[in-house]
């Protein structure tokens, strides 16, 4: 039996691995076969440009921050089975919550830093969390996909970030259409100089920890994660499954939420979002590779933060276009979320100990005899 | 004698884990007639129909059609040799029309385009020479359960087929809709088709069937002439009791009434009157036995009692509290413990750990929560003694429980729901499928608590020998009631308690006595 687990581990491991490994190469393949100056150059830019500067590993640790949070966020809506990617949403949407509190009343103006921070977070989480309500109240309720809804909710949640920004905080003073800068007591402070590296990257920390207890250490992380499971199991055990499906939609709002604050009030020194930022996606993205552990969130996060500042890198320093990262992404995805890849050798590995197994019980059996 | 349409000879099927389900069955059935095929759930009716449906292989045996051998080797073969089959749960697509879903496959029209007039006329042809009236422009999702086993009838007919299999077709119709279908397969008979019925129900073999074969354990028991057989030496050759494992247990001393129902009605899904005005009692310190055979509204009872499923009216009350309206946790705290029928189903979450599966119904429980957190230490101490006391082979709590081998899965269930101190335990099919060794344990265990805790359980078995050697008070369930209760478990033959579960007799009221 533990030898069948292990093999199980070793498999669940390699897929991962074997498909983050693939992606890659298959990227440098392209690399080399489309870039016209030299190869080399690209390929080199690709595997280690992020690193090459406080500047650019900056930028990965900021990217870094809210895929942590969203990720951890998708891990709880995506183990209780349900498929909510409002996420995506919440990342434009919430901090305009805040930027309405920041710029409207006279709150903030005076207090710490540390103090509006924690106010920023908690309007960003609550904006998520209410939003995140919404998909779910049609799926556990009126019964309509929360997938369709979410993703309809994502370009509401767009133009009505930019509609609440145009009528309330947007700086007339700028040609485009953003918020006043932030002041220094409402935001992030910056690391390194001026890197996009922020003392957000404390918050998401905290988050995943957070997420981590409440995920395996608490009553509601267990509900959950039977509920994903098994549905019928969850309520054949007295376990409200509605209650379940609404809570931890709601904590990946949250989660959301804080990523969205995280992101804005971090990278950024005025609200920029024009169009969605994938920030939530990749989230998802983040959750499917750890196959819905938070506990591993944190490496399949760095290395989504890696491979998309490395496209940036390339596409600053040569003609290789920031599209390829799609491919590359989309290429990852297929391999972990395919289950059955690497499947039929695992299967034979299993009946193999199975059958060692057998002929050792039989061999005893005879000895005995 | 009429011609022979099918013969299978010598038939030995055994499967992948070693169980044998038919061993040297030989079985054929003429032009002309409906042949009945009868015996217990797991006595080889259904293998033994896969096998000559495509769906199985054999290990030994020939089947011959139409006098030549034939080698059957998937369902569309079958059918192209005439061998059709209606399953149990039809194979439709509810979103396409009755026309357009017996055409599945055999569409007609020209390459790429389905001709629809083409398939219309078809289906209205074929209706009227069979007698099987459908409106070819219905949905199938619109039809009722009757109607659609029309339209797969249908469907096997208009492929051409002689012989047609039935599965248990009677178990999801209403009377009305048995009857009707009774008529549609004379009719076929009639019309020089052979046909397979399988069923477990003896006065409807009686009634529709020509021939019978009788299967008990994978092997043939008995056949004949139906007009040669009478319903009470059918019984006798279906239901037998074979080798007996005693288990030591004293009287019991019913006590307090833990569990009491009172005038239960269940309307299924489908209008189907499952429970018709049961009414019962379970005591402190006993095992109450529930026999019948499978479909006569065991799972249902089992199901609303447990809080799984909403009568359709009655009274149940769990020591001394009315259970209408209370969800399933708040069932679970008046003091029940369900061990399910179905394990894979409502037992376990397979890819979650032993210790989570045996947590599932401790998370609120204040033992093992510390603040909002859950106590770990104390969880796993709970999650080690349970594998320890019930012998539980794994490499720890932490083990994918899907690992583990059925009899331990089942063991860490009777771990979860008997740890619980919950006083009344329902106990559906609790050995299914399960290894001698952990059968005999759980058998043990419910006679141990029962006598040392005071707690009062509700078996229910398909399996005769665990329900006349558990059970202290044994009651048949038949056709949603309780045809006969016996208090002396142990004077009960097989043969006795297979006349009541089969509908060959029933008690009075009064020689039933009282069923509290």
């Amino acid at each position: 039996m533990k030898k069948v687990q292990k093999v199980e581990y070793m498999f669940e491991f390699l897929r991962v691995f074997l498909g983050i490994v693939i992606a890659f190469l298959a990227c440098i393949v392209i690399i080399v076969l489309i870039s016209e100056e030299s190869a080399g150059d690209a390929v080199y830019n690709f595997v280690v440009g992020p690193f090459m500067s406080p500047r650019r590993f900056g930028q990965v640790l900021a990217r870094y921050a809210p895929y942590l949070l969203t990720g951890c966020g998708m891990c709880f809506i995506y183990a209780c089975g349900r498929f909510s990617l409002i996420s995506e949403g919440i990342i434009n949407i919430a901090p305009i919550f805040a930027l309405i509190v920041m710029f409207k009343t006279p709150l903030m103006t005076n207090l710490p830093q540390f103090v509006n921070l924690i106010i920023i977070i908690v309007v960003c989480a609550i904006a998520g969390g209410a939003f995140a309500m919404v998909p779910a109240f049609g799926r556990e309720k009126l019964g309509a996909n929360e997938m369709v809804t979410s993703t309809i909710m994502n370009y509401m949640c767009l133009y009505l970030a930019l509609w609440l920004l145009k009528s309330t905080v947007a700086d007339r003073g700028q040609s485009f259409l953003t918020s006043p800068i932030f002041p220094d007591n409402m935001r992030f402070t910056r690391y390194w100089g001026d890197t996009n590296f922020t003392s957000a990257i404390w918050v998401a920390v905290i988050g995943v920890v957070v997420a981590c207890i409440l995920f395996y250490r608490t009553p509601l992380g267990a509900k959950i994660r039977m509920c994903g499971s098994n549905l019928s199991f969850a309520t054949y055990s007295g376990i409200n499954a509605k209650k379940m499906m609404y809570l931890a939609q709601l904590i990946g709002g949250l989660f959301a939420g804080v990523a969205a604050a995280v992101d804005c009030f971090g990278t950024y020194n005025s609200y920029y979002y024009q169009i969605l930022t994938n920030v939530g996606m990749d989230g998802l993205l983040c959750a499917v590779m750890a196959r819905k552990q938070p506990l591993f969130v944190p490496l399949t996060a760095f290395v989504l933060a890696y491979i998309r500042t490395a496209a940036a890198v390339l596409n600053a320093n040569t003609n290789i276009p920031i599209e390829l990262v799609t491919m590359l992404q989309a290429v990852i995805v297929l391999f972990v979320a395919a289950e059955e890849f690497l499947g039929k050798t695992k299967r034979r590995v299993i009946f193999n100990i199975s059958r060692e197994e057998e002929a050792v019980k039989v061999k005893e059996a005879k000895s005995n005899a | 004698m009429s011609k022979e349409l099918l013969r299978m000879e010598g038939i030995t099927k055994i499967y992948g884990n070693g169980f044998m389900a038919n061993k040297d069955v030989t079985f054929s059935v003429s032009e002309g007639e409906i042949h009945a095929l009868i015996g217990e759930n797991g006595a080889g009716k259904t293998t033994l129909m896969k096998i000559l449906f495509g769906e199985e292989d054999c290990q030994n045996g020939k089947i011959y059609i139409n006098g030549e051998e034939a080698h059957i080797a998937n369902p569309l073969d079958a059918i192209a040799k005439g061998v059709g089959m209606v399953h149990q749960h039809f194979m439709q697509v509810p979103n396409l029309s009755v026309a357009e879903n017996i055409m599945l496959g055999i569409e007609p029209g020209r390459g790429m385009v389905f001709d629809k007039k083409k398939a219309i006329q078809l289906t209205t042809e074929a209706a009227e020479k069979f007698q099987l009236h459908v409106d070819p422009n219905t949905l199938i999702r619109d039809l009722s359960v009757g109607y659609k086993q029309k339209v797969e009838l249908l469907k096997a007919l208009i492929r051409g087929v002689k012989v047609l299999i039935l599965d248990e077709p009677t178990a999801v119709l209403t009377p009305q809709e048995t009857a009707e279908l009774f008529v549609q397969l004379k009719v076929l008979r009639d019309q020089g088709y052979g046909i397979i019925f399988i069923s477990h129900k003896l006065e409807e073999v009686m009634e529709l069937c020509d021939r019978c074969t009788v299967l008990r354990h994978g092997r043939v028991t008995g056949h004949g002439d139906i007009k040669d057989l009478d319903p009470v030496k059918l019984s006798r050759l279906m239901v037998e009791r074979d080798v007996v494992m005693e288990i030591e247990k004293e009287k019991s001393a019913p006590a307090d009434i833990i569990l009491h129902v009172e005038k239960l009605n269940y309307l299924n899904d489908l209008g189907k009157h499952m429970i018709k005005d049961l009414s019962f009692g379970i005591r402190a310190g006993e095992v109450v036995g529930i026999a019948g055979v499978e479909g006569n509204g065991q799972t249902d009872l089992s199901e609303i009692i447990t809080g799984l499923r909403r009568r359709t009216n009655g009274e149940i009350t769990l020591n001394g509290t009315e259970t209408e309206g209370k969800t399933i946790r708040e069932i679970r705290d008046l003091g029940l413990a369900h061990i399910s029928e179905d394990r894979m189903k409502y037992g376990i979450a397979p890819d979650l750990s032993i210790r989570d599966n045996i947590a599932s119904i401790y998370l609120d429980n204040k033992q093992f929560t510390k603040g909002p957190l859950l106590n770990v230490r104390e969880l796993n101490k709970f999650v080690d003694h349970c594998i320890e006391e019930f012998e539980i082979a794994c490499t720890g709590g932490d083990e994918a429980i899907h690992l583990l081998s059925g009899g331990n899965i089942q063991k860490v269930i009777i771990a979860r729901e008997f740890s619980s101190g919950a006083n009344l335990i329902v106990a559906n099919q609790p050995t299914r499928g399960i290894d001698v060794g952990t059968t005999d344990l759980i058998r043990r265990l419910l006679v141990k608590y029962t006598r040392e805790k005071k707690i009062g359980a509700l078996l229910i078995s398909s399996d005769l020998n665990e329900i006349l050697e558990v059970s202290d008070r044994l009651l048949v369930m038949k056709d949603g009631q309780i045809v006969a209760q016996f208090n002396d478990v142990k004077s009960v033959t097989a043969e006795q308690l297979g006349e009541y579960m089969l509908g060959v007799k029933s008690m009075t009221p009064e020689e039933m006595g009282d069923l509290f």
